[in-house]
């Protein structure tokens, strides 16, 4: 996004991803209803909604059988009145090729940073290493939007204040079932929490949440007990359940961390997203914040080069 | 708009706030804790914080506006 809304500002921008493709497991499908007015002020909406998606009109928190709240996005100001459940890589790989229209763009996949190249106190460029070998990008601006195990973080040294959340998320897809509906939902008992997060049209993604580091017991008591766990916790899954996850292996552990860096401004560099805050997942609110966090940067950088250029003016 | 230095330690400090508290929720396990925070949830559904927590997730916890005033296209 940030890469995007620099090269449409005439910024000169080189994107590395480290991946050669983008067509991996990513878990954050949830984007705020803010977001679109974001992605409509750059006039991109509309072709955005042209990727599969789904609208969430309600975000339920349930305890103990009763409302804790609901979130009603749907009663918010429209046309801004819905979340979206999109997945990353089709999203990323649209604004990429929106980006690529720009003569000042360029694209780097599968290339990791490697080095931060430094002048002083100053970043002034990176490293990187591809299949075609070793590369030198000299740039005003290094920013580090790789996410929560960020390579740009740790080569600048800077360090993370993480905040103590003893859980861990254990999730696995289920196929929906047709006369069902799966809201949005996290829904808390004495045994747990379970939450529903609708994954495209006939998938929703299941998550347990465990203590920290316990899913080896978890395990070692069988996948029988887990599923009776759920079950009773949410009997709906009677049906589905135990015909359809019948081994571990169906399932993931998402190591939840919560924290921020403790600095995220250097001259010449910029963390934004994960690399910076991490955000747990159940707020829904990691996307929308990265994509906050690039409309912001978008703002400062440009007011950074506007005030650049006048001081070499007056010189 | 405010400099990006200024925006993000609130924001995200908000989003910390919501987080600790799904924490706690999540770690109640005691069952003397557990019957007393039934017995008191619909007193708990009704107080600011629940609400804060319902429209900071609505509506996020910062307005932001894209300055499109830079794009060249």
């Amino acid at each position: 996004m940030l890469s995007y809304l620099l090269a449409r500002s005439g910024v000169g921008i080189a994107l590395l991803e480290r991946h050669q493709d983008l067509d991996r497991e990513f878990r954050g499908y949830f984007f705020q209803p803010l977001v679109l007015k974001l992605f409509d002020q750059i006039g991109l909406l509309d072709k955005i909604l042209q990727i599969p998606h789904q609208h969430v009109d309600v975000f339920k928190f349930v305890d103990h059988g009763k409302m804790l709240f609901e979130v009603r996005f749907d009663e918010l100001d429209p046309p801004y009145n819905y979340g979206l459940n999109m997945p990353q890589p089709p999203l990323l790989e649209f604004f990429i090729r929106e980006a690529s229209q720009f003569p000042n763009f360029t694209y780097f996949g599968g290339t990791t940073a490697k080095e931060l190249m430094k002048q002083d106190n100053s970043v002034i460029g990176l490293k990187a290493r591809s299949a075609e070998g070793e590369i030198e990008l000299r740039s005003r601006l290094v920013v580090g939007a790789d996410g929560r195990y960020s390579t740009i973080r740790k080569l600048a040294d800077m360090s993370q204040t993480m905040d103590k959340f003893e859980f861990d998320f254990v999730w696995f897809d289920m196929p929906k079932r047709l006369e069902k509906d799966y809201p949005l939902q996290i829904k808390i008992e004495d045994r747990g929490m379970l939450i529903y997060i609708p994954k495209g049209e006939d998938l929703v993604q299941v998550g347990w949440v465990i203590r920290k580091k316990t899913y080896p017991e978890l395990v070692k008591k069988g996948i029988d007990d887990f599923i009776r766990t759920l079950i009773a916790v949410e009997p709906d899954l009677q049906d589905a359940l135990p015909q359809y996850l019948t081994s571990f292996k169906q399932c993931s552990v998402l190591d939840i961390q919560v924290g921020m860096t403790d600095e995220w401004v250097k001259d010449g560099l910029l963390l934004i997203g994960d690399a910076a805050h991490i955000a747990s997942p159940f707020s829904g609110q990691g996307n929308s914040l990265a994509i906050q966090d690039a409309v912001v940067a978008h703002d400062a950088i440009m007011k950074a080069i506007a005030s650049l250029a006048r001081c070499k003016s007056r010189r | 708009m405010k400099s990006y230095e200024s925006y993000r330690k609130p924001a995200v400090g908000e989003i910390q706030k919501i987080q600790a508290m799904q924490a706690r929720l999540i770690a109640m396990k005691n069952p003397l804790l557990l019957g007393l925070r039934r017995t008191i949830a619909p007193v708990v559904r009704q107080t600011p914080l629940i609400g804060m927590m319902r429209d900071k997730i609505a509506m996020g916890v910062q307005e932001v506006e894209v300055n499109t005033s830079y794009f060249k296209l």
